[in-house]
């Protein structure tokens, strides 16, 4: 469960239970939001990782973002929906020609945990790289609307990340649905 | 394949703690320390140390007259070279510092990256075209009269090199040109 958001004066950004916690440092607000959010920013990075851009890498990218943009959250809208914006705009503006960047350290056997439900993890993890190589075929606007529709972001979230509006977002993921429903059929 | 079961799988998959704990700690401490600098930095500090090179060439154009007897023509057209990429690299520098990846909405985030990419094309092709042009002049001074074989041979290379960066550009350009159209549709 993500900590409250409390926003401070001075244009602060803490991330922590209590205002009175509000002393802490920066440093130890970021390495709170990091903890927190880590799930959510590796699924990400995972998503958008592949040949030229390694997980490790868009991972430290985006945790570079975070911390540069601290100060630039203003508490106006959800922690997470600041935080899916940052990682998405890293990771579809990341480039890297270098191929010796393109290994990452945590293979995808280690990445994910058991499912909760009965499915096998082997399996899971097979549809997970179909998903991921669907992805890679959309457009950079179309995978990131695609993005927060799998982690069941709400219309109106997705238009504030986005920058469409509501009902832009509602058709243009419709016809999105639509090209990686035919994409998946040709499998 | 159904993408609602894929997306049911997506969901029911979630990330071991122990396997982002650690890269997670490292990353922090790193930033913490300022030892990691992201890439928006990195491109806009390679663009600092371009204009500071350009700004170098016209330092350098009288070396050229006093030292390898070139014209003052052709050093002044080296300094005037170096003083255009210099002035463009400035631009685009100042252009990516500009650029905010993290306030801004992903769409307003890719129009500045496909900005950038069709600049730093247009930079590098505008950079290959005069340099060589400015390379035949300079060659065909030095070589003078005497060698017409090395000339032919240097104007060849040069000619098939802008020749190779043409194509390049073109290529480029096709694909900002489309990401850049995609990209405006989708916002109609």
């Amino acid at each position: 469960m993500p900590p409250a958001v409390i926003f401070c004066s001075r244009r602060r950004l803490y991330s922590t239970m209590q205002a009175s916690e509000c002393a802490q440092s920066r440093e130890e607000c970021f390495r709170e939001i990091t903890d927190s959010y880590k799930e959510l920013v590796a699924k990400v990075c995972y998503l958008y990782s592949g040949p030229g851009a390694a997980f490790d890498d868009l991972f430290q990218e985006v945790l570079i973002n975070l911390w540069t943009g601290m100060d630039s959250f203003r508490g106006e809208a959800k922690m997470s929906t600041w935080i899916y914006r940052t990682a998405i705009n890293t990771c579809l503006t990341w480039h890297r020609r270098n191929g010796r960047h393109s290994r990452s350290t945590v293979p995808l056997e280690e990445m994910f945990a058991e499912p909760a439900d009965d499915g096998s993890l082997a399996v899971k993890l097979e549809e997970l790289r179909i998903l991921q190589g669907l992805i890679s075929k959309l457009l950079p606007l179309e995978k990131a609307m695609i993005t927060l529709w799998l982690d069941e972001r709400s219309y109106d979230e997705i238009a504030a990340i986005t920058g469409l509006s509501r009902a832009n977002v509602a058709v243009k993921l419709h016809r999105v649905k639509d090209k990686l429903a035919k994409m998946a059929k040709e499998l | 394949m159904n993408i609602d079961k894929l997306k049911a799988n997506w969901l029911a998959l979630s990330v071991q703690e122990s396997a982002v704990e650690s890269n997670c700690k490292a990353v922090a401490d790193k930033i913490a320390a300022g030892k990691a600098t992201g890439m928006q930095r990195k491109l806009a500090a390679y663009y600092k140390r371009t204009v500071i090179c350009g700004l170098m060439l016209p330092a350098m154009a009288p070396f050229l007259v006093f030292s390898l007897d070139l014209s003052v023509f052709v050093a002044v057209l080296y300094g005037l070279f170096g003083i255009l990429m210099a002035i463009g690299n400035l631009w685009l520098y100042r252009y990516i510092v500009s650029c905010n990846f993290i306030t801004n909405t992903i769409a307003q985030s890719l129009r500045h990256s496909l900005n950038i990419g069709k600049w730093r094309a247009r930079l590098f092709i505008v950079g290959i075209v005069l340099g060589c042009a400015i390379l035949a002049v300079m060659f065909a001074e030095l070589i003078g009269k005497s060698s017409d074989s090395v000339l032919a041979g240097a104007v060849c290379g040069l000619v098939i090199g802008v020749a190779v960066a043409l194509v390049k550009y073109r290529r480029m350009r096709k694909v900002y040109r489309q990401m850049l159209a995609e990209l405006n549709a989708a916002m109609d």
